[in-house]
């Protein structure tokens, strides 16, 4: 196969970035001594002391977590309000990244200098006297969350350094308990901005121990005999791909971090790079020092804003103190790394298809082999790991691999970050060790009740959803039930979700995504959705069961890449799993009463208290007064099934019902 | 114009001149790609221009026409679908009489979906110019709609 697709893709014009690459090596070559600008190792020491004197203040540390969760919570009017503020050197106020208590946001930790930290959830304006009074030296119970105290004052190398000595609010004490925070343990304590924080934690120590310890060789070894997977989705040995690239002939190599996070329901990378973007970085550098790369690149999506400002200065930093460009910390190792932004494409988070893309040129996946880790970016070997995948090869370099292996399942070793969200109480990303039972995590951390949850979404669009229940959380165990891991992401869908719909959506969303490539993936999706829609509208014909399987099976079959394979899995799950649900469909009733044309809006006059807010409300006139018993009734010709009237009305009063189904609150 | 595609690439580092950094930086800078501009574009960076209307096409965050003043994007990922986001879509295509097009007709406000920006603990969440705005009730579509002609 390698030998039919090399020939023509060598045609291809040679680009102007190849030429600048061909001739900054040639550079490199001719001139390999550069002067040095720094003394002939990083001083980690003295970056480590600097941080420390910002991470452990002899004044009150006012931090403000202020990742996208907590700005969209409202986190920048908290920091404006509290930075304004003259403390008279009594605190300083510092922006941190998300601590993983998403739900929890705007969440502010308060370090007094005596090294414990105050924790206050969900801060409004109510609650920021309380937060001013703790940080002046008098902690104010009020409003607070909990309190924890570092073990040793002055040593927080991670959230397990802290010590819970008092719980205000047992559901941030039960969010966190069964957590094991190994590489996200930073996220939320330290700046992201600043890298001596990072320092003060143990950070670039990794690195440091790999250019001057190990051979990369050595390395690569050690990741192999870790059994880290991919953190990804496809969940390949990431000591393999390692291999496979540090073999090539080809002595110009390229590592890729893969950060285009398009799983909807998926924001672990997002929440490492806007946390603890060295993390991930000093993963890279490991990588690309390991399998002998002189340029590297982190292809990010542009729906993250905040991540890409966050990554760029992390970035500016570490070159500005030797940690990238030339000559790294003063070894003979020397690597630059660039920021492609993606701009919104599902199936870039493919590796081929993200080449493509980097090379200029719309981003269809090619077939495999070539593996990019042989045969990538211009045809170079080249190394792509996840985000996530990245931030373990700092821990694994300092802990071993005994240490690493110790959680996790025999096949999938470690730790893995998942993203939880939709119908629980407490949502947030969660670092959990791979074999966890889903209970732990929707019904423990989650804080749903076991009959309130109907299903989880696992894996983004190209997973599946299947019927909730208790199932150890591995790439086996869960593809055993039909869906993938993907890269983490789980969505608990509540009794009222429809699995129609939700189907409908997925494909919906895989119509927009496909590339246009293969037939079927093109042409046989909208068909797809078509069908589902004709379900929800009530306008099914006979046997449409059967034909939408039929069809699903047919382009999962027929596609070349992972997209189009993968695509009707959410179809081939909800019909094989919820069958009964399809059916009444296909009868013209939505048992979860959601599909719009299914279902009828009813006034319950019983606890009506005559406030009118639904008649107000209503944009299309259909509520209607009259005088006598029966004052409210909703006219079902001009109803437009906005949900308006029954997310206002205070007492409940709006019956919604599918014939023999009821909406239940 | 010219010399803007110019001045954009000379910005970049060399290892970071990808068309779709480029392009990134029109659509943010413009609210959409021109035709004039990707003609330059492809001049500058050595592609063809079919290669890169290729791109443009591909991509959901492009857009070849001018964009309304305002623009709603709305998180159609998993988790804020889930929580009502296409009722608020439709409160939206109703409200600003939406006919196909994802423009108003007075081009006062563009409606969008797009895929997750990772704030599911916040669902639904809308994308309003640049400000996110969680736990979004179809009900307050008006509202908001109000609040946007207010603001000049």
């Amino acid at each position: 196969m390698s030998e039919f697709h090399a020939p023509a893709r060598r045609e291809y014009q040679v680009s102007a970035s190849v030429l600048e690459e061909i001739k900054r090596e040639k550079k490199v070559f001719e001139n390999p001594i550069k002067p040095l600008d720094f003394d002939v190792r990083v001083p980690l020491q003295s970056l480590a002391e600097e941080g420390r004197l910002s991470l452990f203040p002899n004044i009150s540390r006012v931090s403000v977590g202020m990742a996208t969760c907590g700005r969209v919570a409202g986190a920048q009017s908290i920091t404006r309000a509290l930075s304004e503020r003259d403390w008279e050197n009594q605190a300083c106020v510092v922006s941190v990244g998300c601590l993983g208590a998403c739900y929890a946001e705007p969440l502010v930790d308060i370090r007094s200098p005596e090294g414990r930290h105050y924790f206050y959830g969900r801060v409004d304006n109510r609650s920021l006297w309380s937060i001013i009074r703790t940080a002046q030296g008098a902690p104010s119970a009020q409003h607070l969350w909990a309190v924890a105290q570092e073990r040793q004052t002055g040593v927080l190398r991670g959230i397990h350094d802290l010590e819970l000595i008092k719980l205000e609010n047992t559901s941030f004490g039960e969010f966190f308990h069964p957590q094991v925070r190994r590489i996200s343990g930073r996220c939320g304590l330290i700046d992201p901005q600043n890298l001596t924080e990072y320092a003060a934690m143990g950070g670039y120590r990794a690195l440091e121990k790999a250019l001057f310890k190990l051979k990369p060789r050595k390395i690569i070894d050690i990741i192999v005999a870790a059994g880290l997977r991919g953190r990804g989705g496809a969940g390949f040995s990431t000591g393999e791909k390692w291999d496979i690239t540090s073999r090539s002939p080809d002595p110009m190599r390229i590592v890729v971090a893969n950060a285009d996070e398009g799983d909807p329901g998926a924001y672990m990378d997002r929440a490492l790079l806007e946390s603890d973007p060295h993390g991930v970085l000093e993963g890279l550098i490991i990588a690309a020092y390991s399998v002998g790369a002189s340029q590297g690149y982190i292809f990010v999506r542009h729906e993250y804003p905040l991540a890409v400002q966050v990554l760029r200065k992390a970035i500016a930093s570490a070159r500005k103190v030797g940690l990238l460009g030339h000559n790294i910390m003063g070894s003979s190792f020397s690597l630059e790394i660039g920021v492609v932004e993606s701009a919104g494409a599902f199936v870039c988070g493919e590796e081929t298809s993200m080449l493509q893309v980097m090379e200029n040129k719309r981003g269809e996946p090619r077939l495999r082999p070539p593996y990019p880790a042989a045969q990538g970016l211009q045809d170079h070997p080249t190394l792509i790991n996840n985000v996530e995948t990245l931030a373990n090869i700092p821990w694994i370099l300092l802990n071993g691999v005994d240490a690493f292996q110790e959680l996790g399942t025999t096949k999938s070793p470690g730790t893995k970050i998942f993203c939880l969200a939709g119908d629980v109480e407490r949502m947030g990303f969660i670092e959990l060790p791979l074999g966890t039972n889903t209970k732990v995590l929707v019904e423990e951390i989650g804080g749903a009740s076991e009959q309130s949850v109907k299903a989880l979404h696992i894996g983004g669009p190209s997973g599946g959803i299947v019927p909730y229940s208790g199932f150890s959380l591995d790439y086996e165990s869960v593809a055993a039930t039909g869906a993938i891991m993907g890269s983490g992401g789980l969505v608990a869908l509540g009794t009222n979700s429809c699995m129609v719909d939700m189907a409908r959506h997925l494909i919906n969303f895989m119509v927009q995504e496909s590339c246009g490539k293969c037939v079927f993936c093109r042409d046989g999706l909208p068909e797809l959705e078509a069908m589902l829609r004709a379900l929800c509208i009530g306008q099914a014909h006979e046997g449409i069961l059967e034909d939408i399987e039929e069809l699903s099976r047919a382009i999962a079959e027929m596609a070349l890449c992972g997209l189009g394979q993968t695509a009707t899995n959410s179809v081939l799950t909800t019909l094989k799993n919820f069958l009964p649900e399809y059916q009444a469909h296909v009868r013209g009733k939505c048992p979860a009463v959601h599909c719009k044309p299914l279902i009828d809006f009813e006034i319950n006059l019983t606890y009506c208290r005559d406030c009118r807010a639904c008649y107000l409300v209503c944009p299309s006139g259909a509520v209607k007064i009259r005088s006598g018993k029966e004052r409210f009734i909703v006219d079902q010709q001009l109803c437009t099934k906005c949900w308006a009237c029954y997310e206002t009305c205070p007492f409940d009063c709006i019956k919604i019902t599918s014939e023999e189904f009821m909406w239940k609150n | 114009m010219s010399g803007y595609i110019d001045q954009l690439w000379e910005q970049l580092p060399a290892n970071e001149r990808q068309v779709v950094n480029i392009l990134n930086k029109l659509q943010t800078e413009n609210g959409f790609v021109s035709r004039d501009l990707l003609i330059e574009l492809a001049d500058r960076a050595g592609v063809p221009e079919s290669q890169l209307h290729g791109l443009v096409s591909f991509f959901n965050t492009y857009r070849t026409s001018p964009a309304g003043k305002h623009r709603i994007r709305i998180c159609y990922g998993t988790a804020c679908y889930a929580q009502g986001a296409s009722l608020i879509n439709d409160r939206l295509v109703e409200e600003l009489k939406l006919d196909g097009s994802d423009t108003s007709p007075d081009g006062f406000v563009t409606v969008e979906q797009v895929y997750c920006v990772g704030a599911c603990s916040q669902a639904p969440v809308i994308i309003q110019d640049e400000e996110i705005k969680n736990r979004i009730k179809s009900y307050q579509v008006p509202l908001l709609l109000d609040d946007l002609r207010k603001k000049v």
